[in-house]
């Protein structure tokens, strides 16, 4: 078969390689410079690895802790939620593991942008401190108050006192404000950590149902009303 | 709303005994055999029928902005992720990605702000906004290169001009669209740039304006578009996946450059070592 002249690709001069800035490729993968299999395997937990991979740097035992408590908050999300329901909604279509976990996948993705796009001033506040932590931060109910006892609880179980974690904030508050004081900065490495943290638990519920099971879901819940016209 | 039993509207479909019902209309009577898919996918996200002449070019559309050699960024995704034999994955993984992104179909909503503020901002110096002054316009062109250096939709990769805005022009003329606002807008808007800063414009910007003189809005132009340009899409996914490429599942080592810290021991390690 003829080969068809050159385009602009052909004829672009462009890099030969790819450019990698954490993960050495080849044999005794290193992270950020250390060796994974050498050095992070043998000191620090698989949690504080995570810590490494988004901040650059190893955590101390404190940060680690805090982070370790932090996801396990994070963790569990019902079947409530949209993106255990969607997970679970690809399970009984009958979809393959794969498909299922790209489902959940983007659905947390797009729940922890949506969440950390609505505490962006908080991360802002964070970073300076400036001033009172905003009131919409704030809460006055029951249920975050007995969260974040539980959260201050676990961390002191840990050793860990985290700075700012004071009564009267809401849940997410204290969780993002654990997250912070753990290393972790800006959208990019929350939106990443919340879609992590939640991974097993959204997959373990989906994967918990029968394949092709759709006689047990309630397709008219909640009841969508159909209208037309202008 | 009832908290316990809430509801939503919706005005997308209805599953009937017999028939079904899409954006108000029947599928077995109104729809199968009348409507193209150019036009059910514009019905789809502006919940409108397109009349003939723009079912066509909706179609020209989705025709002129096929560019799908795999080694562009965004078919070179699809074929990583369909690398290991799953099709649709590859057309997901690309669909997700483009959501507001600077580069690729969806960002055609984009490009189409681009031309409303410059009508706004015409309309706001009190010129026409649809035959205006060139020197009110080229004002215009001048303050947006200030703002942005390089505008929005005036950027074409790898080559000096961008073909596809050429095979649009010549399918606007075709259709009898060339007189339309905003082709009219965006063609004047492109000879300014060129003149002043040889700036060209790329397809999603003229694609815009086609979008624009249908009465489609941005939000619903980057949808519209990214669907309309699926071709490309399944196309590499569909290749992708059944050649499962051991080249692209793992590059040789010798093709990637580490460019980030030397090795070192962890602090855990070192203290270890003392």
């Amino acid at each position: 078969m003829p080969r068809r002249p050159n385009g602009p690709i052909e004829d672009l001069a462009s890099p030969t390689q790819i450019e990698a800035q954490v993960i050495t490729p080849g044999p005794d993968p290193h992270l950020h410079g250390f060796s994974v299999e050498g050095d992070l395997a043998l000191n620090y937990r698989f949690t504080e690895v995570v810590q490494l991979a988004l901040t650059g740097a190893p955590p101390d035992d404190a940060k680690g802790r805090a982070f370790d408590i932090a996801l396990q908050f994070l963790a569990p999300l019902a079947i409530a939620e949209a993106p255990t329901h969607a997970a679970v909604l690809a399970r009984l279509i009958g979809a393959r593991t794969s498909s299922i976990v790209a489902v959940a996948c983007i659905a947390l993705a797009e729940r922890a942008r949506h969440v950390i796009a609505e505490h962006g001033p908080l991360l802002t506040w964070l970073e300076t401190r400036d001033g009172e932590l905003p009131s919409r931060y704030r809460s006055g109910t029951a249920e975050d108050a007995a969260s974040l006892d539980r959260l201050q609880k676990a961390l002191a179980s840990a050793d860990v006192e985290v700075p700012g974690l004071v009564g009267g904030l809401q849940r997410w508050t204290a969780l993002l404000v654990t997250l912070h004081f753990a290393g972790l900065r800006g959208a990019e490495q929350m939106e990443t950590v919340l879609v992590m943290a939640s991974l097993a638990p959204t997959l373990a519920e989906a994967l918990s149902h029968a394949p092709s099971d759709l006689g047990r879901y309630p397709i008219n819940l909640p009841q969508f009303i159909y209208e037309e016209g202008p | 709303m009832n908290r316990d039993s809430p509801t939503l509207p919706t005005r997308v479909g209805h599953a009937e005994w017999g028939d079904n019902r899409f954006r108000g209309y029947s599928v077995a009577c109104d729809l199968a055999g009348r409507e193209s898919m150019a036009g059910l996918l514009a019905l789809a996200i502006a919940g409108r029928r397109v009349d003939d002449n723009e079912r066509l070019i909706l179609d020209d559309i989705a025709t002129i902005i096929s560019v799908a050699d795999p080694r562009i960024w965004l078919l070179k995704l699809v074929r990583l992720t369909s690398a290991y034999g799953g099709c649709n994955a590859g057309v997901a993984a690309i669909t997700v990605s483009l959501e507001n992104a600077p580069i690729g179909h969806h960002a055609t909503g984009t490009a189409a702000e681009l031309l409303l503020d410059m009508r706004r901002g015409l309309l706001a110096a009190g010129a026409d906004g649809e035959d205006p002054d060139d020197r009110v316009l080229e004002e215009q062109c001048r303050r947006s290169l200030a703002d942005h250096r390089q505008p929005f939709g005036f950027w074409v990769p790898f080559r000096a001009r961008d073909e596809r805005v050429e095979m649009l022009a010549e399918r606007v003329a075709a259709r009898g669209r060339a007189t339309l606002p905003y082709w009219r807008l965006f063609a004047k808007i492109a000879d300014i740039f060129w003149r002043i800063d040889n700036l060209r414009p790329s397809a999603p910007v003229a694609v815009s304006a086609v979008c624009l003189d249908m009465g489609f809005t941005p939000v619903q132009i980057g949808p519209l578009v990214t669907a309309m340009g699926a071709s490309d899409f399944w196309a590499n996914a569909f290749e992708g996946a059944a050649q499962m490429p051991p080249s692209l599942q793992t590059i040789p080592a010798s093709w990637v450059r580490y460019l980030g810290p030397q090795p070192r021991m962890s602090p855990r390690a070192l203290a270890r070592q003392r």
